[in-house]
């Protein structure tokens, strides 16, 4: 009998154990699931930080790109820059004021405007048109945030003396601080 | 008792580790995914600009064709410009050449510009092929770009082009496009009663022109027999009916037979001659 009875004793205790085994599995699969179930409801509710910014990012180069896919689709550079051409000074301030009235409150902007000629040897050649006058920006002041984009423009529009003209022009727009 | 507490333990640590570690993993991840999205270069903007730019440079040669075609004096503001590059007065296959190297300096310039985005670029002219547009083969070409047929009831000035371009560091390939920018003129109908003409603009591939009042012009001419010359009508009032569709009222009275002769320029400056008869 105590044969028997250690027999059933052996036989036992090994499937408590297994089991109890089991359930620990068990329990700790649910454990992790719960902790990364967690973590990611609450990386999803939080946002990372400066967030606020970095989205503003593109969307400032969008609104560069916007603004002066605008200003060609009026046909606006040719107007204007025709008095950089033809020596009247007062063209900068005239660009200045367009693209001014064109951004949202609250952005500073700085813009250059070059003229691609072709150089010897057939080789293009980049001169600059303005003098730093086309910008809202107040000396000193510091971009908290900006992006710049560069975009080239070849004159179609009136006045003749315009058309044909390559443009080089590069925009910087951004937040002061 | 204790040598399975100890188990425990280290299962627990290495858990707590593997979750830090996985977490921030995540984190790396997210914030990676962030930045690409909000930080990335602006493809489409960036794409769009170059190839709205190719069209304009294909409209400038075209205009500088047609222009130094009909009357390079008249347009010298713009056309003597390129006389240093070669072009000759009212050759076609001058202008040719010059829209070719222009083409290739403007393509020259952009590589040099959208160097942060890796822009590699790559273009050629094509032949224009424009049969859904005059409705009929158009005069063969007198050179391999650019056509001009003019003197028609249906008219046209045309050059096409094709472009692919490549975005590097934007992990963007392949883009390509074919243009085709032209003018075309279609003389409808003349009524003689009043001395309108009815006629069709539509620019590039068949969009329908509704700025030829605002932003382009419009002249009309009559050959004076008595005169053997062509002369300038006075345009009396010019009405836009909608789909491209025009009513020009001259001042004169134009007698059967009397050969008349459109000349339109749209807002890019491309020239286009429509020539009909009075019925």
């Amino acid at each position: 009998m105590a044969v028997e009875r250690g027999v059933a004793l052996t036989l036992r205790e090994p499937g408590r154990s297994s089991r109890r085994g089991q359930i620990r599995l068990v329990e700790l699969v649910l454990a992790v699931f719960m902790v990364v179930a967690v973590i990611i409801m609450v990386m999803n509710f939080t946002r990372p930080l400066r967030s606020v910014y970095l989205r503003e990012v593109s969307d400032l180069r969008r609104l560069a790109y916007n603004l002066l896919g605008n200003l060609a689709d009026a046909g606006a550079f040719e107007r204007v820059l025709e008095g950089a051409f033809s020596g009247d000074s007062t063209w900068e301030g005239r660009m200045r004021m367009l693209v001014y009235s064109n951004l949202p409150p609250g952005i500073v902007f700085s813009m250059e405007v070059y003229s691609v000629e072709v150089g010897e040897g057939g080789l293009p050649v980049i001169r600059r048109l303005d003098s730093g006058g086309i910008t809202n920006m107040k000396p000193g002041a510091t971009l908290i945030e900006s992006e710049s984009i560069q975009y080239v423009y070849v004159c179609t529009r009136d006045p003749d003396s315009m058309r044909g003209r390559m443009l080089y022009v590069v925009l910087v727009i951004g937040y002061a601080g | 008792m204790l040598v399975r507490r100890r188990g425990q333990m280290l299962v627990a640590a290495i858990l707590i580790v593997g979750l830090i570690a996985m977490s921030f993993l995540l984190v790396t991840y997210h914030t990676h995914a962030l930045f690409l999205r909000t930080r990335g270069l602006v493809v489409r903007e960036t794409v769009g600009a170059v190839t709205a730019d190719f069209n304009r440079a294909l409209a400038a040669m075209l205009a500088l064709a047609t222009r130094s075609y009909y009357d390079h004096t008249r347009f010298s503001d713009f056309v003597s410009r390129f006389e240093d590059q070669g072009l000759e007065p009212g050759n076609l296959s001058s202008a040719g050449l010059v829209a070719a190297r222009f083409i290739e300096n403007w393509a020259t310039a952009a590589r040099v510009i959208f160097a942060e985005q890796g822009l590699q670029l790559a273009w050629a002219l094509e032949p224009p092929r424009v049969l859904h547009l005059l409705g009929r083969a158009p005069e063969p070409l007198q050179n391999p770009v650019i056509l001009i047929d003019w003197n028609k009831t249906a008219a046209g000035s045309y050059i096409s082009g094709w472009m692919r371009l490549n975005l590097t560091n934007a992990g963007f390939y392949n883009w390509e496009t074919r243009s085709l920018i032209g003018f075309t003129l279609i003389i409808d109908r003349f009524y003689s009663s009043n001395s309108t003409v009815r006629l069709r603009a539509l620019v590039d591939n068949g969009t329908y022109y509704g700025a030829l009042l605002a932003r382009g012009w419009v002249e009309f001419y009559y050959f004076d027999s008595s005169a053997e010359k062509w002369v300038k009508a006075k345009i009396k009032d010019v009405t836009y009916e909608g789909f491209g569709y025009y009513r020009i009222t001259v001042e004169e009275r134009l007698r059967r037979g009397t050969r008349f002769l459109i000349v339109a320029s749209d807002e890019r400056g491309i020239l286009v001659l429509a020539q009909s008869t009075v019925p």
